[in-house]
């Protein structure tokens, strides 16, 4: 996808399936010799209780806000990568994605290094929560919080630029 | 919401607690968002901006696990 000569970067939440192939076609070129993807997929279990079903609910804007912001700076620290990342919102059943994350690079190395700083931050940054049900009952579950503190806080004294790192 | 000129996210808070009493104990751990960027509580609000407040849910123990590792 181009945009006045520049790529638009593939980000969004949505509450349909994730498909892995709209993400690796994303970010899929002739100069990327290594490709790739995270799936964020819902399991059976939550700290020894059995997980049934999921449910993802997303701050829409903010989320995706987020999302773009995490992707910008993926292709800053890794300038030869490309990023595309979706996240479902919604009731989820068991092996069903969450998350998707590919990226490419000229070489491997940067892809798999790229993609894990990707999923580590968008999970402490990007505000989606989760509710489990268990059998007997369920539980809203929140992300991690420490790295949107430290946003909150900011390098200014007042309001935040986007991130530092 | 209408709040009064000068009103910080904390402020904003505050109103919300007052009638959900519930948040009060979440005061210290809430987050603050203004038009999509996390905010310090002591941010002061603009006219016709968008303040989100995200406390952590409830839920016990499991509650903020979400990316400590285990999730995916």
């Amino acid at each position: 996808m181009v945009l006045r000569g520049r790529r638009v970067m593939l980000i969004r939440v949505q509450e349909e399936p994730l498909a892995l192939d709209e993400v690796v076609r994303a970010v899929e070129h002739a100069a990327a010799g290594g490709l790739v993807t995270f799936s964020g997929v819902v399991r059976d279990h939550h700290e020894g209780k059995r997980v049934t079903a999921i449910a993802y609910e997303a701050y829409g804007a903010m989320a995706e806000a987020k999302m773009r912001q995490i992707g910008e700076d993926v292709e800053r620290r890794w300038p030869e990568c490309r990023v595309a990342m979706l996240h479902r919102t919604g009731k989820l059943e068991i092996g069903e994605a969450s998350v998707l994350i590919a990226v490419s690079a000229p070489h491997r190395a940067e892809a798999f290094d790229a993609c894990e700083y990707a999923i580590d931050t968008l999970k402490q940054l990007v505000p989606i929560w989760k509710k489990e049900a268990y059998e007997n009952g369920e539980v809203w579950l929140e992300y991690e919080h420490r790295l949107a503190q430290e946003q909150a806080r900011g390098p200014g004294p007042a309001r935040t630029a986007s991130p530092t790192t | 919401m209408d709040v009064p000129d000068k009103s910080t996210a904390l402020d904003v808070f505050d109103r919300v607690a007052a009638r959900y009493p519930e948040m009060q104990p979440m005061r210290a751990s809430t987050l603050m968002a203004v038009d999509a960027e996390y905010v310090r509580p002591e941010t002061p609000l603009r006219e016709g901006e968008e303040l989100a407040l995200m406390p952590p849910v409830s839920g016990g123990s499991a509650a903020w696990s979400y990316a400590d590792g285990e999730s995916c």
